[in-house]
C-alpha cells in the first residue's frame, strides 16, 4: 500500500487526466459523431459520401496514427500538447463508431415518423430535432455508453505522446518504483472505477429494454 | 401395460398451480386426445412426458422410468418417446433429410445406409420424398410439420406426443398434416397422445378424450361417451363452442 | 513530391511489409486462440452454471474494461515479476487473446441466446443430448449470426496491434516509427502509407463482414 500512498498524487493527477480528456473527447465525439450520422442519412448524395468515407476511415485505422499524426504531424504547423493531441485523435476515432450507433438508431425508427413530421410542415431539420433524434437517442443509449466505455480505455493512447494520463503517469511509477506489478494493478483499478459501474449499468439498461421489447 | 402414468402430479410457476393432483393413466398402444381451452394445462401435462416441464410433487412413470426421480437418466426416455411440436422446431441449419437422419445417427448408432433408407421410406409415407434435401426455411408451415412427424418416427419411439400439431398451420394445410396422423394411428401400435383443437379428428381416431380446465382433469372418458354425452358441464360448454366454429 | 516518395526506398518499403507479416500473423493467431476460448467462456454464461458462470461473468467483465494497452504492459512488464518471462511476439499475442477472448466470449453468449428456444426443445424431444444438441443444432446456426460481429473483433485486432509498438514489438507501427525516426521529413509519408496499409487490410475485412450480412439477412 506503500506504493499507493507514496505516489498517491501522481495517481491522481493521472485520473484527472484520463476523466477531462474522456470528456472533452465524449462531447466532441458526440456531436461530430450525430453530423456525420446525419448525413449519412440524408437524400444528398455528396454528404452521404463524405459521411461514409469519414467513417469507414476513421473506424478503419489504428487510434494510435492517428494519434501519431497529430502529435508529430499537425503540432508541427499548430503547437500543440500531447494532451490535446491525444484528446483531438480520440475526439475523432470515437466520433466514427458514435456516427455508427447513431445512424443504427436512426434506421431503426420507423419511416413513418418522418414522413407524418415531413406531410405536418416540418422542414428535414426539424423534423430530426424534435422527432427523429430524440427517439433514435433513446433506442441507442447502450451502444453510446459502450463507445464511452471504449473511449475511457482508450484513452491510455495518451501515453504514447506524454499525455500525462493514468497509463503515462502509471509507466513513470513503475520505472522508478520497480514494483511494476502492483503499479499497474493500482491504474487498472482506477480505470475500473470508471468504466465497471458504466458497463453493469449499460447491461441492466439492455435488459431492462429487452423485457419491454 | 400402461405406458404412461400420472400419480397426483402438482406442477407451479412459481405462485401458479400448472397442474393440480393429475392423476391419468394410458396404455401401450392406446390413442389418447387430450382437449380444453387454452391456459388449461394441456400444453404443460404433454411437456412433462418428456421432461422438458418438470414436476413438483407425485410420480410420472413413462415406460417403466420414474421422471420424478433424479436418477433417473432423461435421454432414455427421450429416445422412446416422440414429440411433434406445434411450431414444427425442424433443425434450421439442416437438410429435410438430415433432420430426420441426426437422432438415429447419434442416439441410437444407426448403420448410415440403413438410415438413410429408413428416412427415405418416411419421407415416403408423409409425401415428401422430393424435399428430401431442400432446407426447412423452403418448405411450407404442413410440409414442416410432415417433416417434423417423419424425424420423430426415424427414432422408432413406444410413444408420440403431439402438442398442438395443427394450430401454426393455414387451414388448407391442416387436412394433410391429420392424414398422415391418422395413417399412424390406424397403422401402429404406438402409444400416442394429442393436444389438439380438432375434434374431427379426435372423434375419429382416439379411443378415449380426456378434458381438462385450470390445470385439472375433469373428464376422462370413451371418445363416444365424451362426445355423445359429457358428464361435466364446462366438457358440454367448451363442445358447443368448438363445434360452432 | 519527390520528398515525399524518398522515404521510400526499397529497403524501408520491405522492413515495413515485413512489419505487416508481423501484424498479421499476431491477429490471426489471437483471433484464432480467443475464438477458442471465447466460445467456452459464452458457453459457459449461456449455462448459467450456479456461482461459476457468475464468478467467470465477474472476471470477464474486469478484463473487458479494463485498457487493453494496460494489458499489453501488464503481460510484458508485471508479469515477469512474478516469474512469467514471455518474449515479445507471445507477451503479444497473450494479451490481445485475454482481451479479445472477453469480448468475444460475449459475442458468443449473444449468439446463443438468439437461437429460437424450439432448436433446443426440438433436439432434446429427438433425444440428443446437451452437448449433442450445443454441437449439431445450437452452436452451427450461432456461429452463423456471429460471423459479422467476429470479423468486426479481428478489424480491431488488427488496429490493436499497433499498441504493441509499445512494448517494442516490431509490428507496422513500431517499423513505421523506426523509418521517420531516421529522418523526420518522413513523418508524413510515412504516416499517410502506413494508414493506407491498415486501412485497405481493415476496409477489406469490413466488405466481408457485410457480405456475409447481406447473405445472412
Amino acid at each position: 500500500m506503500s506504493l499507493f500512498e507514496q505516489n498517491f498524487s501522481v495517481f491522481l493527477q493521472g485520473f484527472g487526466h484520463t476523466l477531462l480528456a474522456s470528456i472533452f473527447a465524449l462531447v466532441g465525439s458526440l456531436i461530430l459523431g450525430t453530423i456525420f450520422a446525419i448525413m449519412q442519412v440524408t437524400n444528398s448524395r455528396t454528404a452521404r459520401s463524405i459521411g461514409n468515407i469519414y467513417v469507414q476511415v476513421f473506424r478503419n485505422i489504428p487510434l494510435l496514427i492517428i494519434t501519431l499524426f497529430f502529435y508529430l504531424a499537425v503540432a508541427k504547423v499548430i503547437k500543440m500538447t500531447g494532451f490535446t493531441a491525444g484528446t483531438i485523435a480520440l475526439t475523432l476515432y470515437t466520433s466514427a463508431f458514435i456516427a455508427e450507433s447513431v445512424r443504427a438508431g436512426i434506421l431503426s425508427i420507423e419511416a413513418g415518423q418522418m414522413e407524418g413530421a415531413r406531410a405536418n410542415g416540418l422542414t428535414f431539420g426539424q423534423a430530426m430535432r424534435v422527432i427523429i433524434l430524440p427517439q433514435a437517442f433513446k433506442v441507442a443509449i447502450p451502444s453510446l455508453g459502450n463507445q464511452f466505455i471504449n473511449l475511457v480505455k482508450n484513452s491510455s493512447i495518451l501515453a504514447f505522446v506524454g499525455g500525462l494520463d493514468l497509463m503515462y503517469q502509471g509507466n513513470i511509477v513503475a520505472a522508478n518504483s520497480f514494483d511494476t506489478f502492483t503499479t499497474y494493478i493500482i491504474i487498472g483499478l482506477f480505470y475500473l472505477v470508471i468504466t465497471l459501474p458504466l458497463s453493469y449499468y449499460i447491461q441492466h439498461l439492455e435488459h431492462k429494454l429487452k423485457k419491454n421489447a | 401395460m400402461s405406458m404412461i402414468e400420472f400419480k397426483d402430479v402438482q406442477k407451479y410457476y412459481g405462485d401458479f398451480h400448472a397442474l393440480h393432483d393429475v392423476n391419468l393413466k394410458i396404455d401401450a398402444g392406446e390413442t389418447v386426445v387430450l382437449i380444453g381451452p387454452s391456459g388449461s394445462g394441456k400444453s404443460t401435462l404433454i411437456r412433462t412426458i418428456n421432461g422438458l416441464e418438470e414436476i413438483e410433487e407425485g410420480q410420472l412413470l413413462v415406460d417403466g422410468f420414474d421422471l420424478h426421480d433424479p436418477k433417473t437418466d432423461i435421454n432414455k426416455i427421450r429416445k422412446n418417446v416422440g414429440m411433434v411440436f406445434q411450431h414444427f422446431n425442424l433443425y434450421n441449419n439442416k437438410t429435410v433429410l438430415e433432420n430426420i437422419m441426426l437422432a438415429p445417427r447419434l442416439v441410437l448408432h444407426r448403420d448410415e445406409a440403413e438410415n438413410k433408407r429408413i428416412a427415405m421410406e418416411l419421407l415416403e409415407q408423409v409425401g415428401l420424398a422430393d424435399k428430401a434435401n431442400s432446407m426447412p426455411a423452403a418448405l411450407s408451415g404442413g410440409q414442416k410439420q410432415r417433416v417434423a412427424i417423419a424425424r420423430s418416427l426415424a427414432m422408432k419411439p413406444k410413444a408420440l406426443l403431439f402438442d398442438e400439431p395443427t394450430s401454426a398451420l393455414d387451414p388448407e394445410m391442416i387436412g394433410d398434416v391429420l392424414d398422415v396422423m391418422r395413417d399412424i394411428a390406424r397403422d401402429s401400435d404406438m402409444t400416442l397422445l394429442v393436444v389438439t383443437h380438432e375434434m374431427s379428428f379426435a372423434k375419429a381416431v382416439a379411443d378415449r378424450v380426456i378434458f381438462m380446465a385450470d390445470g385439472r382433469i375433469l373428464e376422462d372418458s370413451s371418445t363416444e361417451a365424451f362426445f355423445e354425452n359429457p358428464t361435466e358441464p364446462r366438457a358440454k360448454k367448451f363442445l358447443s363452442q368448438v363445434e360452432h366454429h | 513530391m519527390s520528398g515525399f516518395f524518398s522515404a521510400f526506398t526499397e529497403a524501408n518499403l520491405g522492413y515495413l511489409m515485413g512489419g505487416l507479416g508481423i501484424t498479421v500473423g499476431v491477429s490471426i493467431i489471437s483471433v484464432v486462440l480467443s475464438l477458442i476460448f471465447g466460445s467456452i467462456i459464452g458457453i459457459v454464461f449461456f449455462e448459467k452454471i450456479p456461482y461459476f458462470s457468475s464468478f467467470v461473468g465477474t472476471i470477464n467483465n474486469i478484463v473487458r474494461n479494463l485498457p487493453l494497452l494496460l494489458i499489453i504492459f501488464f503481460t510484458y512488464f508485471a508479469l515477469p515479476q512474478l516469474g512469467l518471462h514471455l518474449p515479445i511476439f507471445w507477451a503479444t499475442v497473450v494479451a490481445m487473446t485475454v482481451f479479445q477472448s472477453a469480448m468475444l466470449a460475449e459475442i458468443v453468449r449473444g449468439g446463443l441466446e438468439a437461437v429460437d428456444v424450439g432448436q433446443f426443445e426440438g433436439a432434446r424431444a429427438n433425444g440428443l443430448t446437451n452437448m449433442q444438441t450445443m454441437w449439431h443444432i445450437v452452436l452451427p446456426q450461432a456461429y452463423k449470426k456471429m460471423i459479422p460481429p467476429i470479423i468486426s473483433q479481428l478489424i480491431s485486432l488488427v488496429k490493436d496491434t499497433s499498441l504493441a509498438s509499445g512494448i517494442v514489438l516490431a509490428e507496422l507501427t513500431y517499423r513505421g516509427q523506426i523509418i521517420y525516426a531516421q529522418n523526420t521529413n518522413f513523418i508524413v509519408p510515412v504516416l499517410v502509407v502506413m494508414t493506407l496499409v491498415y486501412f485497405l487490410l481493415n476496409y477489406g475485412l469490413s466488405l466481408i463482414a457485410k457480405w456475409f450480412d447481406h447473405k445472412l439477412a
